[in-house]
């Protein structure tokens, strides 16, 4: 790392558990008891987030996210939150907004988060329990978020759309307006990949096709390309043609993940206690509760290959489309260079609509 | 007059001391405040500190006259002699009027 940038961990993740009281079947992180004893992993006690908290304020951290699985099923989590809230972080909270009870709310209210990251997966019990296994779930939810409304932290709504709750996408988008605004805006995963780390969820069995996700991701532009292959629309002469950058990863020899920042200035602590460069990680990590923050963090981007040419890519004429990084890489081929076909799917079909548009 | 006099008077022995919802952080090498509790209501984010509101604000986190935060400038940073009462003075109105610090008499 020595000829690269300048490392500082100024953001960080806390995955407090990886269970979760919803079964979301997309979910790349959740696991079970019976899943982390086949694992062999435990969680880590309140005590010791607490402590690593304590170590990575001294390291210089300032945004910290906590998150799951979803971290209010844990019995002690207003233990966690508490002792962490007063230490002086930018601190995140995601949570599916299911399990806000009257003692969650009491310790929000006293240290309220800076910012809520509340996920979203449908506008109804039926797609609740359909998607997520759980028959009251949207009643819980939007409970949920009536309560949490109540602090002054800033407020983001997300969601990730699979093939059972594609359908409910607006109705989801207009409580994201009524609950939080007219200015709110839903935000949607980019990508669905495979499970990480152990995750019992088969994601690649429920996502939608790399056509329809193009179509969900690239929504206006796909609207825009119906009305003209219907004739609705007259295609105007474009002006300028698009110039793309071909998508790459960075050159040979260089740190992987140079181009996003993962282990740059940010980092990942699993909820067994690993650190990873990004949450969408299972291999390449170090182990800061057993060998202290600072010495997790210095040794993790030995974790990773040096960057390298990946051919496939640097002759596809798609590669300017693709969404794919060398996590998404990693989780769908198991390979750090390997080539996703679902994201080569995406890349060629967003390709084709805007080479018919005629302005490739 | 009379009344400014004593306002004056006043002002000067008022001990100012940092508010507790917000807590000094260093940060890649930059001191920044940064809320908690119920400072998140009145300002969710950051606030960055210059090497002289840095050493204001540890003084203050004891609690300070403007006269004893002259003289830590004084002591702090060569050359701070004659703009030290002035940068005291604009430093304490802006913590005041953002709710960084409280006063006593």
């Amino acid at each position: 790392m020595s000829s690269e940038k300048k490392r500082y961990p100024v953001n960080g993740t806390f995955e407090l558990t990886g269970r979760c009281n919803l079964s979301c079947k997309m979910c790349l992180v959740r696991v079970d008891r019976a899943r982390m004893e086949e694992l062999g992993q435990r969680e880590r006690t309140a005590k010791e987030w607490i402590h690593m908290a304590e170590q990575v304020r001294d390291a210089g951290t300032i945004g910290l996210l906590l998150t799951g699985g979803e971290a209010m099923l844990r019995p002690d989590f207003c233990e966690i939150y508490e002792a962490i809230a007063q230490m002086g972080f930018l601190l995140t909270l995601y949570t599916n907004a299911t399990m806000v009870t009257d003692k969650v709310m009491e310790v929000l209210k006293k240290y309220p988060p800076h910012k809520i990251g509340v996920t979203m997966y449908g506008a109804s019990n039926e797609t609740y329990e359909k998607m997520c296994g759980c028959a009251d779930g949207y009643d819980r939810f939007a409970e949920g978020v009536r309560r949490l409304s109540t602090l002054p932290s800033l407020f983001d709504t997300r969601t990730t759309i699979i093939k059972d709750n594609w359908q409910d996408l607006e109705a989801m988008r207009e409580f994201t307006r009524r609950e939080f605004g007219e200015d709110k805006v839903l935000t949607v995963s980019r990508f669905v990949t495979d499970a990480v780390r152990g995750g019992i969820c088969h994601p690649k069995e429920c996502r939608l096709s790399p056509e329809e996700n193009v179509e969900l991701v690239h929504e206006g532009l796909v609207k825009f390309y119906r009305q003209v292959q219907s004739g609705e629309v007259k295609l105007p002469e474009p002006k300028d043609k698009l110039k793309m950058k071909r998508y790459a990863l960075p050159d040979e020899g260089r740190y992987l993940f140079e181009n996003c920042g993962a282990g740059l200035n940010q980092y990942s602590i699993s909820w067994n206690g690993r650190m990873y460069a990004c949450e969408l990680l299972t291999q390449g990590y170090t182990e800061p509760f057993e060998n202290g923050f600072i010495k997790a963090w210095e040794e993790l981007p030995e974790q990773y290959p040096k960057s390298k040419p990946v051919e496939k890519c640097t002759t596809c004429d798609f590669a300017a489309f693709c969404g794919s990084c060398p996590a998404v890489r990693m989780s769908e081929t198991g390979d750090w260079f390997g080539t996703s076909e679902y994201a080569c799917g995406e890349a060629e079909y967003l390709y084709k609509i805007l080479s018919e548009l005629k302005v490739l | 007059m009379k009344n400014e006099q004593e306002k004056c008077a006043c002002s000067q022995t008022r001990r100012y001391k940092a508010s507790k919802n917000y807590i000094l952080r260093e940060i890649a090498g930059e001191a920044v405040l940064v809320s908690v509790g119920d400072g998140v209501a009145d300002f969710c984010g950051i606030v960055n500190l210059n090497p002289s509101a840095r050493v204001l604000w540890k003084k203050l986190q004891d609690g300070a006259t403007k006269e004893e935060l002259v003289c830590e400038l004084k002591e702090t940073f060569e050359g701070a002699e004659e703009s030290a009462e002035q940068d005291v003075e604009a430093t304490v109105q802006m913590l005041k009027e953002r709710g960084l610090v409280t006063y006593e008499q």
